[in-house]
């Protein structure tokens, strides 16, 4: 059977059960960069990404009956799920979050050299500050505002309560604030 | 002065670089995913294709649906052998005239 891009992703999920290869593929090409920078800002290095995405996706192929349709949760919900809890799995083995190459170039960094510094050491600040977060407040911040989920959809994600993952969502925003003014990008020199 | 710290805070997590995927991630996917359906077995196939033909899609209706064709198929049965215990009875009492 052919694919197209109007297949739902339920629909293409239905498909895979039945062996179809195609269907793996359009689900693959249509969520791989979504998901690879979700993974990124959960704390993932690059190569970690990698292997968590391929292992996600390579899950979903030899066992397609993992995602139950019955259920009605949404493909994608439940795709982030097995992802940042795959994530959280290879950071919590790892002992580390934000990658050396993030800080130490924030360490390094002089404030006001030139426009594009500023801009890197501003983004660089945000990196470092998201990074160091608990763990379910970085999650709660990265699906809320970065993914684009509605609270709802990240509290059944992270499997709490959606008026827990406000609180989570409100510490989290404060922490990064706190982490960016004590760096001096909030308020500092190179404040907005 | 709070939403504008809000409204600062969010235009610096707006500034937040997105992750660029590395390039053919999505297609070493889909390969290793091909590459694993020629590695299994022809019986190892058709095992998973009889256990697809055998999941249920909604066990709960099928259990239930099970239960009432059970009781319809007991109630029927039952019916059934108190007619058989008459027949048995019956033959126990020959009716053997004047034969003897």
């Amino acid at each position: 059977m052919m694919t197209s891009g109007d297949d739902t992703d339920e629909s293409l999920m239905i498909r895979i059960r039945d062996g179809d290869h195609q269907a793996f593929s359009c689900l693959v090409r249509r969520h791989t960069d979504r998901f690879y920078a979700c993974a990124v800002r959960m704390g993932a290095d690059s190569a970690e990404a990698e292997d968590v995405v391929q292992d996600a996706f390579l899950k979903i192929w030899a066992r397609p009956d993992i995602w139950d349709a019955g259920k009605g949760a949404r493909f994608t919900t439940w795709f982030y799920r097995v992802v940042t809890n795959m994530v959280r799995d290879r950071v919590r083995q790892r002992g580390k979050l934000a990658g050396p190459e993030v800080l130490d170039f924030y360490s390094d960094s002089a404030p006001g050299q030139d426009v594009a510094l500023d801009v890197r050491r501003r983004q660089d600040g945000v990196e470092a500050a998201i990074q160091v977060l608990p763990e379910r407040q970085r999650a709660a911040l990265n699906l809320c505002f970065y993914e684009g989920l509605s609270n709802r959809e990240a509290a059944e994600i992270m499997g709490v309560r959606v008026k827990a993952l406000e609180s989570l969502l409100m510490r989290a925003k404060a922490g990064v604030r706190e982490a960016l003014a004590r760096a001096g990008v909030l308020d500092g020199e190179g404040a907005l | 002065m709070q939403d504008h710290d809000d409204k600062r805070l969010e235009a610096l997590l707006r500034e937040r670089q997105v992750p660029e995927t590395p390039g053919g991630l999505a297609e070493r996917i889909i390969l290793a995913a091909a590459e694993r359906i020629s590695v299994l077995p022809w019986w190892r196939r058709m095992q998973g294709d009889i256990m697809g033909m055998l999941v249920l899609q909604h066990p709960a209706a099928v259990l239930a649906s099970c239960v009432a064709v059970g009781l319809l198929i007991g109630a029927e049965a039952a019916g059934l052998a108190d007619t058989q215990s008459v027949d048995w009875t019956s033959f126990l009492y020959i009716d053997e005239g004047d034969w003897l």
